[in-house]
Formats: C-alpha cells, structure tokens, sequence
C-alpha cells in the first residue's frame, strides 16, 4: 500500500509544480450525469495525481471494509482470467458497497465492452468519471466503447480528454491514430498520434510500421 | 395484414418458398406502384431485395469449379453476371444498410469468385511442367478479382468514414484487415483492468527504457514501490471486438442473414 507520507518526500520540488490537478474534488464531472444520478452520488472523495518521472500516480483515497477490499481484489483476478459473469457480479457488489470507488467502476466498464455489452459499459465508464473526472484510463476505455458503438466524435473527445489528463498517455495516442486513421479519414491526426504513441512505446515495431505505410500513402495521396 | 408480415410468418414457419415468393411480391409491387410508393414501400422493399439477393449469392457460392471446368466456369459467370445485376440494383433503394450491404456482397462475389479459380479441380491428365503452368495461369486470373474486392470494400470503408456505421461497414474493414493487414489490421489498446481500488499508477513504456534515467527521478527504490504497471491487455481489433472475439463471432458471410422485412 502506498504512504502518502513517503509519496510526499519522493517529490522534487519541480515534480511539486507539475501536480496534476492535485487535490480534484469528486463531483465536478462535466454534464455527463442525469439529475437523478447526480442525486445517487455518493460522498464526495478526493484524488491526488502526483506527477511521476514518465508518469504519474493518481490516488483516491477509499474507505472501504477489509471484506470490500477482498471482493475487488477476488473480482480483478475474474476478469483477468476472463470470468466475466462472475467477475461483473463481484464487481456490482463492490460498486454497492464502496459507490465512491472510482477503479470499480473502471473495471466494470471494461468487463461489460469485453463482454460486448457497450451501454452498460458506457454507464459505468461515464459514472466513473463523475466520480475522478481526469482519469485517463476511463477516457480511454469510454472512447473505446464509443468508437465500437459508431460515435466516432466522441470517441475522439475523449482520448482527447485523456490526453489532456497526460498528454503522454501512450493508450489514448494509439487509439486516436486508429480512429483518425481507419474511422475518420483524417491521415494527419493519425500521423500524428501514432507518432507520439511511438516516442511513448519506442519498441513496438508494428506501429512503426504503421507510420511508414501511413507516410507512404499521404505521399502518394492517398485515403483510405 | 401486410405483405411484410405475411413474408415474416412464413419465415418463422420455415417456408422458404412462400417466403421468397412474398419478398419478390413486396419489390415488383413497390416497383410498379410509381406515385404510391412512399419511404416505407420503399425501404421494405430495399430490404427484401437484400433477402432475394442474399439468397442468389448463397447459389453462386455453391457452385464449385469442376472438371469440366469450361461448363462450371459459364455456370457461375451466369451467376455472378446476374448477382452483380441484383446487387448494383440494391443501390436504387438509397438505403444507407441497403447500400452497404450490397457493397460488401458485391466485393464478397469478387472474392469467392478468385477463391473459387484457386480452389477449382485441376485437369487430371496434366504433366507436373504443365500442371505448373497451369496454376500459375489460375493466379493470374484470380488475382484480379482479390483486388476488384478490396476495391470494393473500400467504398464501404469510405462509407464508414462519412458516417455510415453499421454491421456491414464493420465486416468490410475487418475483411480489409484480413486481405490488407499491413493498411487495415490496426489494433487499439485497453488499458486492463486496475488491480489497485486505490491507486492506479502510470508509467510510460519509454521511462522504462535503460539508458533513458532522468537525473532528477525518485530513488530506484521508491519509484518502483510507487509504479503498478498496467496489465497487458487484449487487443481490439477492427470491427470492434477483441480479436479472440471477433473469430470466434464472426459468421461466414453465407450465414448472414438479413432480418425479415
């Protein structure tokens, strides 16, 4: 478990300055919530994200029951081993629990687009973010589920938002390359974002073939 | 009761026949019926002659080329010659589905028609030299249909990107990815699942890097209590679903069927 304490003496002066959002107050998320919804909020909590060498980390701080902690931590292992039945219903029992919990949420976003279920996916994706509305893996995932539904626009809104969280966040910049790419038609922003996804993950050699290709054919002009 | 309903209950009562006969009903009156043909007419019939063409292309792929190879080769010409009539006619209708449908169904006929040169049965009584040359003269005739698909099924990709989102643009772009991996087979990236409740940390693969250190970084000691790696995660394929998904759901195009207008 990480100290905050620790996490504070880490921090190098200018690593202060580059707080990311510091101290981000739940439920300020942008419009995405229903009155109702925003009735079922629970109990404001906060989120630290602390700038990191390459990186950062994001910290929400949860009070939950040993026996919550033990059902997320029994849910995670679900999902990764693709039990998703199973997996979702842990999950929907943390979310009850622990509503507050922003990485639950997550995860059942994911677990629902894994299993083809987009709405629901999409619920729980945007719950999230009126829960911590910087996380970028959040972004990330809703942008996925948007693009699979067809909604191309705003699945460019929101990697973009995820970018905006970390703009080095290698994720966002491939997915928005693949959707600018083969969704959109738009050549330049794929460029551009398989580019910065390359500089992020220097040893991945399909995208650097991406780029090469991609080149190619914007010299020649040509789309799609 | 309507005629799309009448069609819809012989459907669900496995009469194929009286289906069909229903469908081919529903396009001759829609077509003839000039100042009374309304948008509904009109997409209930766009759909059914889908359904009609659908089941012409399930005919034409049934059609193996076999010795002799001169009478199957006139016989599924015939076919795909009036397939790709049935087809270019579903264009009329103006349907955005319809539209699509028909592309991806023209650029499949392509496609099996160069499967189906390069699958035919070989003259028995050939030489190995001759049987060499044989083939090589099949590949140059089936590769131009390979490439008329792919063509096609950029038209639908074009379709895709000015906003046409549907079943069959999806399945055009994943045969694009399978046919032209190098221009289409574009893997997007979850992030996975965050194991921490608490605390999701990121870290960029570049960071990673040894000879990249940053002068100023944490102590290797604590950045590495501090970092908890993203897991690997499936990649999403085009067409949306994970790639283990998409091979395990994608049907044969022969499978598809079109709901019942």
């Amino acid at each position: 478990m990480m100290r905050p304490a620790r996490i504070v003496r880490s921090l190098s002066t200018a690593a202060v300055l580059l707080l990311l959002g510091l101290l981000v107050a739940a439920g300020t998320a942008r419009g995405a919530a229903s009155t109702n919804r925003k009735a079922e909020l629970p109990e404001p909590t906060r989120v630290e994200v602390e700038a990191q060498p390459g990186g950062f980390v994001m910290t929400q701080k949860v009070k939950v029951s040993a026996a919550v902690q033990s059902d997320y931590d029994a849910a995670v292992r679900m999902v990764e081993q693709e039990r998703y039945d199973s997996g979702i219903a842990t999950l929907q029992q943390v979310t009850e629990q622990a509503p507050q919990a922003t990485a639950a949420h997550i995860n059942l976003g994911i677990a629902y687009a894994r299993r083809g279920e987009l709405d629901l996916a999409e619920d729980s994706l945007r719950r999230a973010l009126e829960l911590n509305p910087r996380h970028p893996v959040a972004y990330n995932e809703l942008g996925l589920v948007q693009r699979r539904k067809g909604e191309f626009a705003a699945a460019r809104r929101s990697y973009e938002s995820a970018l905006s969280v970390f703009p080095d966040f290698h994720y966002a910049h491939r997915n928005l390359g693949v959707l600018c790419d083969l969704y959109l038609g738009a050549p330049g922003c794929a460029l551009e974002h398989y580019e910065a996804y390359a500089r992020a993950v220097p040893g991945d050699e399909e995208v650097t073939k991406w780029i090469a290709e991609l080149r190619n054919r914007t010299a020649q002009g040509g789309n799609p | 009761m309507t005629r799309a309903k009448i069609a819809a209950i012989h459907k669900a009562a496995n009469d194929e026949a009286s289906y069909y006969d229903e469908l081919e009903e529903i396009v001759r009156v829609d077509a003839g019926a000039g100042a009374d043909r309304t948008g509904r007419t009109r997409t209930i019939a766009g759909r059914s002659a889908l359904v009609l063409a659908e089941r012409l292309y399930g005919e034409f792929v049934a059609v193996r080329l076999s010795q002799p190879f001169d009478v199957s080769l006139q016989r599924k010409q015939t076919l795909m010659d009036a397939l790709i009539a049935a087809l270019g006619g579903l264009v009329d209708y103006e349907l955005a589905d319809v539209t699509a449908a028909a592309t991806f169904y023209i650029a499949e006929t392509y496609m099996q028609f160069s499967r189906s040169l390069m699958e035919s049965e070989r003259p028995a009584d050939l030489a190995p030299a001759d049987l060499a040359d044989y083939e090589l003269a099949l590949e140059e005739e089936a590769f131009p249909f390979e490439e008329q698909a792919i063509e096609v099924h950029q038209k639908n990709l074009e379709l895709l990107q000015a906003g046409v989102f549907n079943a069959w643009t999806e399945k055009s772009l994943g045969h694009l990815a399978a046919l032209v991996p190098g221009r289409y087979a574009r893997d997007e990236l979850s992030a996975g699942f965050l194991p921490s409740i608490e605390t999701y940390a990121y870290r960029s693969p570049a960071a990673d890097v040894p000879a990249v250190v940053a002068e100023d970084a944490a102590s290797p000691v604590v950045a590495a209590e501090l970092t908890i790696r993203p897991e690997p995660a499936p990649a999403v394929a085009p067409g949306g679903e994970t790639q283990a998904e998409t091979q395990a759901e994608m049907p044969a195009e022969t499978e598809r069927q079109v709901e019942a207008p």
